[in-house]
């Protein structure tokens, strides 16, 4: 479930058009050779959050923004595009049903090169489809 | 440096001691990386979620 999720969140980033104007790649993974501004989804983990009924898990997901220039305001309104975005992420899939999507933390740091990293984590805690229950009979 | 002894071994309490050291080695870990300017740091989920990822 952790890589269905990893796989919807990485479409879901790169079909919003205002990311993908301002980004020169959304990635899993950390891109090699791409210049920034880009985002990656660059860890994931996660662990049981079954019910009676569904499986499901808790996936912590971690995303990596990078931009260049020193001025902290410089990737501002990109971190808000892609908060809301996330924020945004529909609540059923084919795969899963999403139960919550939460901000947990975020730190920047200044890189050499002029170059800002930001990192931004989130929890999700996802269940399988919600099945019909079987037919009673006649 | 505070130590702590416990009168008695329980289950719960050697639980408790071994997240305890999972989150302490997690942290020296990431100082280490940090002073080196280490990216990657940033991309271990054993480093980010230390009590989530159990022993990988």
């Amino acid at each position: 479930m952790e890589t269905l999720l990893r796989a919807a969140l990485i479409d879901w980033l790169r079909a919003d058009p205002d990311l993908t104007s301002e980004l020169n790649s959304v990635a899993e993974e950390a891109p090699v050779a791409v210049a920034p501004p880009w985002l990656g989804l660059v860890a994931s983990a996660s662990t049981d959050w079954s019910t009676k009924t569904r499986k499901g898990r808790e996936v912590r997901i971690a995303l990596e923004l990078h931009v260049r220039g020193d001025d902290p305001a410089t990737a501002g309104h990109v971190i808000q595009a892609i908060e809301t975005r996330i924020e945004a992420f529909p609540p059923t899939r084919p795969q899963f049903d999403v139960a919550s999507v939460t901000f947990l933390r975020a730190r920047a740091e200044q890189r050499s090169g002029n170059r800002r990293a930001i990192l931004i984590e989130y929890r999700f805690r996802i269940l399988t489809p919600d099945m019909p229950e079987e037919g009673i009979p006649q | 440096m505070i130590t702590a002894r416990a009168a008695s071994q329980s289950r719960e309490l050697a639980k408790l001691e071994a997240k305890a050291a999972r989150l302490a080695e997690a942290y020296a870990e990431e100082k280490l990386r940090s002073r080196r300017g280490d990216p990657v740091r940033w991309r271990m989920p054993r480093l980010l979620w230390p009590l989530m990822t159990g022993d990988k």
